[in-house]
């Protein structure tokens, strides 16, 4: 526990949720990535959190961090576009694997992690200048 | 009865000459201060790299930026308010009637 403990911690949140919102740009960037039905298709990576070990009141690091990247499971939607290069045989395309509104969500949700985390960071800034002006003239 | 008679006063012990204890303690409050000083100007000087990265283009997150110089504007704060009270106590003793 540093002397800005909670700048820390808050940093890490704002980490993970700064990596959070790429990951949902990333896919809602390939939202349109077609390929062919025998190959893999893209699938939407989802981030997964995991809290440094402790809590605020150990010596140890403590918040959050990015801890891996899966990838979504599940059947590539087909669609009948016999004329596009990808096709096969049958004229079938694969769309990623992903779900559109649940990237929306997700990207809602990371905001919100990230104006979280700035907020309890402006607390603690708030609280430590508060500190400062204990007993003072001022 | 017999009054005894008046016994001179025992002797002043000596006034500790400026004893050790006071010269380190201030030595003490100057080391802490310069220590501060110092790791202020460590936290400054990571909010400048910081700076500079993200100037030039670096893959620093800005809030990483923001942070730094917040936590480096606080540590400057404290360090003045540090020498503020000091020297309000250096001129409170000044001001001392004798």
């Amino acid at each position: 526990m540093t002397t800005f403990s909670a700048f820390d911690i808050g940093r890490t949140g704002m980490g993970f949720a700064h990596h959070w919102l790429d990951t949902v740009a990333h896919n809602l960037a390939n939202a349109n990535t077609l390929t062919n039905p025998d190959e893999e298709p893209f699938r939407a990576l989802h981030a997964v959190a995991r809290p440094l070990d402790g809590g605020p009141i150990t010596n140890g690091p403590s918040g959050v961090y990015m801890a891996d990247r899966v990838r979504e499971e599940g059947d590539a939607p087909l669609v009948y576009e016999p004329g596009h290069p990808l096709a096969d045989e049958e004229g079938f395309v694969a769309r990623p694997v992903m779900d559109l509104a649940g990237q929306m969500v997700d990207l809602m949700a990371a905001q919100r992690t990230y104006q979280a985390n700035v907020q309890s960071l402006q607390s603690a800034r708030e609280a430590y200048e508060s500190a400062l002006r204990l007993g003072g003239r001022q | 009865m017999t009054i005894g008679p008046i016994g001179g006063l025992p002797p002043m012990p000596p006034i500790n000459p400026a004893d050790t204890a006071t010269r380190s303690a201030t030595e003490g409050f100057r080391d802490a201060f310069m220590r501060g000083v110092e790791q202020v100007a460590e936290l400054e000087n990571t909010a400048n790299r910081l700076i500079e990265d993200v100037a030039t283009g670096g893959s620093t997150p800005l809030h990483e930026v923001m942070i730094a110089t917040a936590e480096a504007t606080i540590a400057t704060d404290m360090l003045l308010q540090i020498r503020d009270r000091a020297l309000e106590a250096y001129h409170e003793v000044m001001r001392l009637q004798l």
